[in-house]
């Protein structure tokens, strides 16, 4: 069931100016729900404009996007969405404002009719959601943390709010190898149980064929293509035309194909990979043997 | 011949950095650390978020000034107030956010900024501003505006803007961090350019194994301390002891050392998918 429908969107950047830009240009695509889906596409493809439409941060200039039901130019109803569609902007970090790390993630809340008891419940559970302990970091001033914890911080501050969807947009840039890595298993965790939908916003493409459910990769404004990774990893050339790679199992496969070794499936992660390329040698050792 | 101790550019001894020291929240930032960046390679340094890269890498241009040791820019101390400017010039340096590098409305006039701010003729800044664009591959964009273009190509710009400076080494910071897989592409591609061509030493500073295995050799970082150094193959011929720097393999050598733990034989210091599949064809 999609929780999220974008019908025919459009959006004009300084529309009637000299400076005017075509971003979205007649977009159409869904968020379903529980779903973990990879948006992708070039720099200056319109990711960032689109994941904006998807609480009602940015209005259609022609179109519809309808969130759980509300059409976000329905000024009255669209007032809450920022609360049910939660918005992680890219280096979330820099935004950190609060003295301590309690009282950032709590600044969300109690803009709320919660009352302060309900509000530590909501930091409690946020700062556990990011693994970050509640007692040892509480607290801390977030400017005496390392940028990934710091980072972590800042999401907690849109968990706390329990939105249906988590919205982020390059969440592991500039993290470390194994800092991306804890950070990509954390969001898929919040997909996995349930505490909410996940759309993610990523160059990476090891990532998103290792996390996605689904892919919609976007070029100049345009749905290039909506589907699942390995449909999408399939016709490298398309994504290379438009500046996107292949995860490397992808293009191992290929090569093996290439040198006239019988794969089936295509290659994905690296766990694949490996048994993709035990196969291989189970083939060749037959062939050898029929010789 | 000229020995390798005549080829170094950047000399560091014994350098240690603390933050704020004697005061609170005072943290160490480098520890100890000894070595030679010589001239004419590419050089990457990798390490863990807080390892101490970007604080090793703002000593190589004066911007952090030893706590103890010494950091020689060819043959300058960087510690000698005088030496300051000379050391700037020689050494440039490239951030992570290409907009926080913006400085002029045109691209031309950016890359211009430097050299006219040395108080060169007007004709000899101009010679170096079409170099540099030229090399960068700018050209085409040199009436845009800056704040128009797309992330590498403002990346390029600010390599071009450092490359008016003629300097001897540049400095990179994570330059790919926010760019798009086609934009690193191309940035490592002009790195490289800039590194042959123009003979310019490079230290990279990256996140990105598979841009480290780009370099002639790697720098590995761990808590303040330099913990390897080697080339590309023999770094990523020790994944375990990468592991324990919070460090991975590039892919395809990672996917190599899986197979050979589980009895397939392969040839060592596989970094490539192509290189992957030519031994498994074998």
């Amino acid at each position: 069931m999609s929780i999220i429908q974008v019908i025919n969107l459009v959006y004009v950047y300084s529309r009637g100016t000299p400076f005017q830009v075509n971003s979205l240009q007649n977009v159409s695509m869904t968020v379903d729900e529980g779903e973990f889906l990879v948006v992708a596409g070039p720099t200056g493809s319109g990711k960032s404009t689109l994941i904006q439409h998807l609480n009602g941060l940015l209005k259609p200039t022609a179109g519809k996007v309808v969130v759980l039901g509300v059409d976000t130019t329905n000024k009255k109803a669209a007032a809450g969405l920022w609360r049910q569609v939660g918005l992680v902007f890219q280096y979330p970090e820099t935004q950190l404002f609060g003295e301590t790390v309690y009282e950032d993630i709590a600044f969300g809340p109690r803009n709320t009719e919660a009352d302060e008891e309900q509000v530590d419940r909501w930091v409690k559970r946020a700062m556990d959601q990011v693994d970050l302990d509640y007692h040892q970091f509480r607290d801390l001033s977030p400017f005496t943390l390392s940028s990934g914890q710091r980072r972590r911080v800042a999401m907690a501050g849109v968990l706390a709010l329990q939105p249906r969807v988590l919205v982020l947009d390059e969440p592991t840039a500039g993290l470390d190898p194994v800092g991306r890595k804890r950070m990509l298993q954390q969001i898929k965790g919040l997909q996995r149980e349930g505490i909410c939908t996940v759309v993610l916003v990523t160059h990476n493409m090891e990532d998103a064929a290792r996390w996605a459910d689904r892919m919609l990769v976007l070029d100049q404004g345009k749905v290039l293509r909506q589907g699942i990774p390995r449909d999408i990893f399939s016709r490298p050339e398309e994504l290379n035309q438009v500046g996107l790679e292949v995860p490397f199992p992808a293009t191992l496969t290929r090569l093996l194909r290439e040198s006239g070794y019988p794969v089936e499936q295509l290659a994905l992660t690296i766990d694949e990979a490996e048994q993709t390329v035990k196969d291989v040698r189970v083939v060749m050792a037959n062939r050898r043997e029929m010789r | 011949m000229v020995s390798i101790r005549d080829q170094a550019l950047i000399r560091l001894s014994e350098l240690t950095y603390i933050y704020n020291q004697g005061e609170t929240g005072e943290r160490t930032g480098i520890i100890n650390i000894s070595g030679d960046i010589y001239r004419g390679e590419w050089l990457a340094m990798i390490g863990s978020n807080g390892s101490g890269k970007s604080t090793l890498a703002r000593h190589l241009n004066a911007l952090l000034i030893p706590t103890s040791g010494t950091v020689e820019v060819d043959g300058l101390d960087t510690k000698v107030a005088e030496n300051l400017w000379e050391i700037r010039r020689l050494v440039g340096m490239v951030f992570q956010n290409p907009d926080n590098q913006l400085v002029a409305a045109l691209v031309e006039e950016d890359v211009a900024f430097g050299p006219e701010n040395l108080g060169l003729p007007s004709l000899e800044v101009r010679l170096r501003v079409e170099q540099a664009l030229t090399l960068m591959n700018l050209h085409d964009l040199r009436l845009r505006a800056p704040h128009l273009l797309s992330g590498g190509q403002k990346q390029r710009m600010a390599v071009a803007g450092v490359l008016a400076m003629r300097p001897l080494c540049m400095v990179l910071d994570e330059p790919s961090a926010m760019l798009d897989p086609a934009g690193r592409k191309d940035l490592m591609t002009t790195i490289g350019r800039l590194n042959r061509e123009a003979g310019i030493t490079v230290v990279l500073i990256t996140h990105f194994m598979e841009e480290a295995v780009l370099a002639n050799r790697i720098w590995v970082l761990h808590e303040g301390a330099l913990v390897m150094a080697g080339t590309p193959r023999e770094i990523f011929q020790q994944g375990s002891q990468l592991a324990a720097y919070n460090l991975e393999l590039p892919g395809p050598a990672e996917l190599a050392e899986r197979l050979r733990r589980s009895g397939i034989h392969l040839p060592e210091g596989i970094l490539t998918v192509e290189e992957l599949v030519h031994s498994i064809c074998q």
